[in-house]
């Protein structure tokens, strides 16, 4: 149930079901620096430990990570973790290759994540934690209805709740033409 | 061109941003122009509702000349 998601052009494949060949692709742009300056532990992870975690995710309910593909091109990664199934709550977060970053389809990969965290994984509150400095993302967040829960030092930490989430349009085209088009126009 | 380069300014102004006197095929959308991810998806959605065209639909675009291009092919 929670191998495989796929919306329109993307695709996303949960961490377990992937080839060897994607797994130490996943490994090599999470370690690049434009990547993993956004990232709470930004030290490069050797492949032996990255190998380890994707095995210890084959025995865990409470964390998934998806690699994204769009059009079959693996363009980035989405996670959700600390998943709290009592709560219904979990953080969640992505990270775009670098080939891919800049180019919008962050917006798209955002977009289907959380309509998998609340439509199939049917959590009710959705954490995410942003750094102070990624102020790209910090922009993004308002247009997907977060809110700011929590500043700590050095990040934000954003909420969307499942009443939030279900006054976003649920067909992407809509989403952008209403949600992006008149951002900050209110 | 010009057309182009006022859906481009529209975008700049809703982000408060400082528009563009002039612009070039050769203008960069993110070094030059400054888009980060946002600006790109409101340039994505307002030339789709322009062109029916969507700049990103096979790949990267990184230039005016490139989004030209595409919206030419249409």
């Amino acid at each position: 149930m929670i191998e495989l998601f796929e919306f329109e052009k993307y695709r996303f494949v949960n961490y377990v079901s992937l080839s060897r060949e994607h797994i130490e692709l996943v490994l090599e742009e999470r370690n690049k620096k434009e990547v993993r300056k956004w990232m709470d532990n930004n030290k490069p992870i050797s492949l032996n430990d990255h190998l380890k975690f994707i095995e210890s995710l084959h025995n865990t309910k409470t964390k998934f990570y998806w690699l994204v593909f769009r059009d079959s091109k693996p363009i980035g990664a989405v996670y959700i973790t600390d998943i709290d199934w009592e709560k219904k709550t979990g953080v969640w977060g992505y990270f775009l290759f670098t080939s891919y970053q800049g180019v919008g389809w962050g917006i798209d990969i955002q977009y289907y994540a959380l309509s998998i965290f609340f439509n199939k994984l049917k959590l009710d509150c959705v954490f995410g934690y942003v750094l102070n400095e990624n102020t790209n993302s910090i922009n993004i967040q308002p247009i997907f209805n977060f809110i700011i829960y929590q500043q700590r030092d050095n990040h934000l930490i954003f909420k969307l709740s499942k009443e939030n989430y279900d006054l976003l349009p649920s067909d992407i085209k809509e989403f952008k033409n209403k949600n992006i088009l008149n951002y900050g126009k209110t | 061109m010009e057309r182009l380069k006022l859906i481009i300014n529209t975008v700049l102004k809703n982000r408060g941003k400082e528009e563009m006197s002039s612009l070039s095929e050769d203008s960069h959308l993110r070094n030059d122009i400054g888009f980060d991810s946002l600006d790109l998806a409101e340039l994505t959605v307002r030339i789709e509702a322009e062109y029916d065209v969507d700049i990103f639909e096979d790949g990267i675009v990184n230039t005016v000349g490139e989004i030209k291009h595409k919206i030419g092919k249409k």
